[in-house]
């Protein structure tokens, strides 16, 4: 038996050697301009995207009327700038494919909770269909508390979460691996595009993950708790039909006998010139989008005036 | 049937088993594979059966099958401790896909009280951490851009359809042996012996060879229960070409309820064919026996037959199957990596997985005998080996749910 410890030993201790000289080659060898590790996983993020600024911003942010969770129809979806000219004061914590696992990481993590806040959480279909690898590892690399990144690591219980905290240690004091484009502040990003064809409906079968179900009732009950109210709110969306499907899922999972939930995605007041590609509003459609929800916020989920 | 005296008195309990054992077969995986065909051939709209596969079917029927037979040849006792039947089979290790055991191998060990071996533990962590490569490093990984071309074969060039089709042989054997491996490994430490399923059957140099290294285990048992019982080679040329055919059409069907999986057999059964016309030919015997560059056209012949054949394997259904063939043939190879993949596949990162394939093709041999201990290599090059497969495993792998390609069968 000593034996057989010895050999496992000698061969964990060997393979930990290999893997981290060559995580560290990786890490800092440059191929073509950028780190070698970007050309040999697809996975590990590249440093510096929205998630480093909104995050450090949300960390010093104490008060605010309205905080936005969700994908990038989130973050690039509400504008905080529109709604101060409302009146109201909005943070926009979404994040790039933001699924609910890692909302509630945002939310029990970063966002300081009174208890009269509204949370609106960006809903769409897909959301809910996606297994969440890129938001996750984007947040590994972002975190910036690294301990909840560590955290999120044990969480996610996948290998590739090790490499991209592995690679997140090796960069720590490196600078951004690329210029974030279209930052405004509060969490918010513009798309300067303008689509130029209409995107084909998808019309597939909606085909929840039973771990994104678990996490989306996860999210609910911790914002019922902790905020003032949550409102659902499904951002215009040309090519995505399935929200009715959804909102009775919503309904469903929530455990409530109703729910707000405002639904743009069907709004024929939004056309081509509104978005940017098939799934974003460009910011003459974010304008108006927001200046349409604002209203709808006061009237269908009794935000306080 | 083991208290029946004679194979006479034994032989209606066989043709009950078989009955019951294919039976659940034939309802569970074929049923709606026959109700497509009568509402194609007919016109009519029969309903399809709404219903979960059960896991493994396919491979414990075959084992269940063989354990019966071999009671009606004789050649073992019943097995009369249920449990024991019960593991015999239910093996975890090998349930869902193989190797596909035989009951004299796997019932006496079985039988014989098993304690610990640090020499079992070592060997079979050996063949866990290979088969572990296998999968997660070379098959999930080149299954991402197999799969995408094959979801829509019309809409790729030449180059795509055929760097898709090249890395689904090494997709599928990867998988498969990956999944043996890890079986093999997993009842080693548990102190038990499962069957060996490949030997490198990709540098075979004859269509026969090729089937002695390919789910060895499953070959097997169609030459021991299907063809030597209809015949084999003993009943004249005729009957033993169609003896081969029926073999290999079977053998497809097993794989999977569709034609494309039939055409792929036949197509091998066709090879063997000619393969045995031209087997008696000096020249065969001696380009069987050669070295250096015949040696090497004829492995390379070998596995581009055998890749027309997986094309039939993977395609959707023969529509497909015959939009890569036509895709293939129009030569066209211009554009590859420029044809819309998604995130994930070659485009970013082609030329490391490329090396890394490379690397495994050339390297598969000497390791696979290091693994399986058919070669004695210094220790510090065995903690080598292994230490850098686990931390390539860690990096390369792709951890996403790809779930082993025999699981549907």
């Amino acid at each position: 038996m000593a034996r057989l410890i010895k050999h496992i030993s000698i061969l964990i201790l060997l393979s930990i050697s290999f893997y981290g000289t060559v995580m560290l080659i990786a890490c800092t060898a440059n191929y073509k301009g950028k780190k070698l590790i970007y050309s040999m996983v697809s996975y590990v993020p590249r440093k510096g995207g929205q998630e480093a600024s909104m995050l450090a911003e949300l960390d010093r942010t104490e008060n605010f009327e309205i905080i936005v969770l969700g994908s990038s129809h989130a973050y690039r979806g509400y504008d905080p700038r529109v709604f101060a000219a409302n009146g109201i004061d909005l943070f926009n914590a979404g994040s790039s494919a933001q699924t609910f696992e890692t909302s509630l990481h945002i939310a029990k993590h970063h966002i300081h909770f009174t208890g009269d806040e509204t949370v609106i959480l960006d809903v769409y279909p897909v959301i809910f269909e996606i297994e969440g690898i890129e938001t996750v590892q984007r947040l590994i690399v972002e975190e910036t508390d690294p301990y909840a990144a560590f955290n999120l690591v044990l969480q996610t219980k996948d290998f590739r979460s090790i490499n991209s905290f592995v690679k997140r240690k090796i960069c720590e004091n490196d600078t951004s691996d690329w210029a974030l484009k279209g930052y405004v502040g509060k969490g918010y990003c513009t798309n300067p595009d303008t689509l130029q064809t209409r995107p084909v409906a998808d019309t597939t079968e909606f085909k929840p993950l039973d771990k994104n179900i678990k996490d989306f009732v996860a999210l609910f009950n911790f914002l019922k708790i902790k905020a003032g109210r949550v409102v659902f709110v499904s951002h215009p969306l040309p090519n995505d039909k399935r929200t009715v499907e959804m909102a009775k899922f919503l309904l469903k999972h929530s455990k409530e006998s109703s729910i707000d939930f405002i639904d743009f995605t069907k709004d024929r007041r939004f056309d081509l010139n509104d978005f940017s590609d098939p799934y974003h509003l460009n910011q003459a459609g974010v304008k108006k989008f927001n200046n349409f929800l604002i209203p709808s916020l006061y009237y269908k989920a009794s935000l306080p005036k | 049937m083991g208290k029946a005296p004679t194979k006479r008195a034994r032989k209606p309990w066989l043709w009950l088993s078989i009955a019951a054992n294919l039976g659940l077969l034939g309802f569970f995986k074929y049923f709606n594979f026959f109700i497509d065909n009568v509402n194609y051939l007919s016109g009519a709209e029969l309903q399809y059966m709404k219903f979960l596969l059960p896991v493994g079917i396919s491979f414990y029927t075959f084992q269940t099958l063989s354990y019966s037979i071999d009671i009606y040849k004789g050649e073992i006792k019943p097995e009369k401790h249920f449990g024991r039947f019960a593991l015999f089979v239910s093996f975890f290790p090998q349930l869902v896909a193989g190797p596909i055991e035989r009951a004299k191998n796997l019932l006496p060990q079985f039988r014989r009280k098993v304690e610990f071996s640090v020499l079992n533990f070592t060997s079979g962590g050996k063949r866990i951490i290979w088969g572990l490569f296998k999968k997660v490093v070379i098959a999930d990984n080149v299954a991402i851009l197999v799969d995408h071309v094959y979801a829509s074969p019309e809409s790729f060039g030449s180059t795509s359809l055929l760097v898709a089709s090249y890395l689904f042989a090494f997709q599928i054997y990867c998988d498969f042996s990956g999944y043996s491996d890890i079986a093999i490994g997993t009842a080693k430490i548990l102190g038990f012996d499962l069957m060996e399923n490949f030997r490198t059957p990709y540098l075979s140099r004859s269509i026969r060879e090729f089937w002695s290294r390919w789910h060895i285990s499953l070959s097997t048992w169609f030459r021991d229960y299907v063809y030597i019982p209809l015949g084999g080679s003993k009943n004249g040329v005729v009957m033993w070409q169609i003896n081969l055919l029926i073999v290999f059409a079977v053998s497809g069907l097993w794989h999977g309820a569709a034609w494309t999986f039939v055409v792929w057999g036949v197509l091998h059964g066709g090879y063997l064919m000619i393969e045995n016309l031209i087997n008696r030919k000096p020249w065969f015997g001696r380009y069987m026996k050669s070295k250096g560059i015949a040696k090497w056209a004829g492995i390379v012949l070998v596995f581009h037959l055998v890749l027309l054949g997986w094309i039939f394997f993977r395609a959707e259904d023969m529509r497909d199957a015959w939009a890569v063939l036509c895709g293939i043939g129009q030569l066209d190879f211009g554009g590859f990596l420029a044809e819309g993949f998604p995130r994930g596949t070659f485009k970013s990162w082609w030329l490391i997985r490329a090396a890394i394939i490379i690397a495994f093709f050339i390297l598969d041999t000497p390791i696979s005998k290091i693994v399986i201990g058919q070669k004695i290599a210094p220790v510090w090059i065995k903690y080598g080996l292994f230490a850098t497969l686990l931390a390539a495993t860690l990096i390369f792998g792709n951890w996403g749910e790809v779930a082993f390609l025999y699981f549907q069968f």
